[in-house]
């Protein structure tokens, strides 16, 4: 396959950030460290230059990437003891704070699942292949997440199975 | 994306631009730094190639159509070039979004079919792809240099326009107008439905324990029933695509969609056909 050039590359930078900050801001109780891992996983792109044609793969690997970092990340001492979203206030609404909060409160791979599935929309399968999980543990995962969060996630929330 | 409390916050939730701006700016050097020692041969050797995927796609527009029209256009779904002659394979189809649930109503099944349009042809200067008795969502496609979008992501509509730009040659270059989904929706009260369809999509909403408690009728095959489900779904969809051409003349074909085959994987293979 051909090497993506740097118009492409701008064009996937511009397109999916906010979807690598989000990930990140859910698995990281810290904005400066969410911005960092948005850094982090681009230069990885750069690096490795996953060459593939087919953007929703291309979309899964981002995914991957941004969780493996933001794990890499917490597992350095020094970074779990840094000050959390509500310490920066003027850069998160309340209401959207609050509600990043509700989700952080959910086991990690639990808020990843969360995501992916109402806000990218994957389906229960393919998020399974995205994390490297048996869909019933997915499947479980979600359904704990609703039971905890049945407020949030409500309105036009319906079954999405496969 | 659903939509919810959470759904609507991450809207307003934004990687900050200073970031992305420096995420670009390292792109661009790292790019420059390893493309200007490949000289201009890489670009020339592109250029040469694109230009014989341009001159093929023109030759087999005007010799496929049928008959010589000073502003025939062909169709090419998900790469397989759709006519009015007969059903043509689409192969595999990526169907995302599926959902099964029950309503006051009773019973409902939604499914989204991935299929990627274009249409080539001399002097188009815009298209629009209308659907009935479905919704389109866009599916973040690549949008191809010199073609402008409107009715644009995360949207769902029932038409989408493209643009292109004053250079038409320059956009024959096989960059798909959209990738669409088609999003289709059944209830078991829809009155179009026949009792067997009526029977397929309600056994197979039961079929999930956490919808209809995993109940099934006696010889109750999976495969078989979705596919009646999904033939249900797709026989009533109909795309009309209007093309719009440079001395202000305008062209429309409508298709049809039917689904092929699922196999055991759940994989499935769709077919199209114009006919009008």
């Amino acid at each position: 396959m051909d090497k993506i050039g740097t118009e492409k590359t701008e064009e996937l930078i511009r397109k999916y950030s906010d979807m690598i900050y989000r990930i990140a801001l859910h698995n990281i109780g810290n904005i400066a460290d969410a911005e960092d891992v948005l850094q982090d996983v681009w230069f990885e792109y750069i690096k490795r230059n996953p060459q593939t044609e087919d953007e929703e793969r291309l979309k899964a690997w981002l995914i991957r990437v941004t969780i493996n970092k933001c794990r890499s990340l917490y597992r350095l001492f020094w970074r779990r003891n840094r000050e959390s979203l509500e310490d920066h206030t003027e850069l998160i609404a309340p209401e959207q704070r609050k509600i990043l909060e509700e989700v952080r409160s959910l086991p990690k791979d639990s808020r990843n699942i969360v995501y992916l599935y109402y806000y990218e929309s994957y389906t229960i399968a393919e998020i399974a292949k995205i994390l490297g999980k048996n869909q019933n543990t997915v499947s479980s995962a979600l359904q704990r997440a609703r039971r905890k969060l049945k407020e949030l996630l409500e309105e036009g929330d319906e079954e999405y199975v496969k | 994306m659903l939509s919810n409390r959470y759904t609507k916050a991450l809207d307003e939730i934004k990687a900050p631009a200073e970031a992305v701006e420096k995420a670009r700016q390292a792109a661009k050097k790292q790019e420059t730094a390893k493309t200007s020692s490949l000289g201009n041969w890489k670009k020339v050797f592109v250029t040469a190639c694109l230009a014989a995927v341009m001159i093929t796609a023109l030759f087999l527009s005007l010799n496929l159509s049928g008959k010589k029209a000073e502003h025939a256009f062909s169709v090419i779904v998900s790469a397989a070039e759709i006519d009015d002659h007969g059903f043509t394979s689409l192969g595999t189809i990526k169907t995302v979004g599926g959902k099964v649930g029950k309503n006051e109503a009773g019973f409902f099944c939604g499914e989204e079919f991935n299929f990627d349009f274009l249409c080539l042809g001399e002097g188009i200067t815009q298209v629009t792809y209308s659907i009935e008795n479905a919704s389109f969502r866009f599916s973040e496609k690549f949008a191809a240099e010199d073609k402008e979008y409107y009715s644009l992501p995360n949207a769902k509509g029932s038409s989408f326009t493209v643009r292109y730009g004053e250079n038409s040659e320059k956009i024959q270059n096989g960059d798909y107008d959209f990738g669409l989904r088609i999003c289709t929706l059944l209830s078991e009260t829809d009155e179009f439905l026949s009792e067997t369809e009526r029977r397929a999509l309600c056994d197979y909403c039961s079929s999930f324990p956490s919808v209809g408690g995993g109940i099934v009728p006696e010889g109750f095959d999976r495969i078989k029933c979705l596919k009646t489900v999904y033939d249900a779904m797709l026989k009533r969809v109909r795309v009309k695509i209007n093309v719009c051409f440079e001395d202000g003349s305008s062209q429309s074909k409508t298709m049809i969609f039917c689904c092929d085959s699922i196999d055991q994987n759940g994989v499935t293979v769709c077919s199209a056909k114009l006919v009008s």
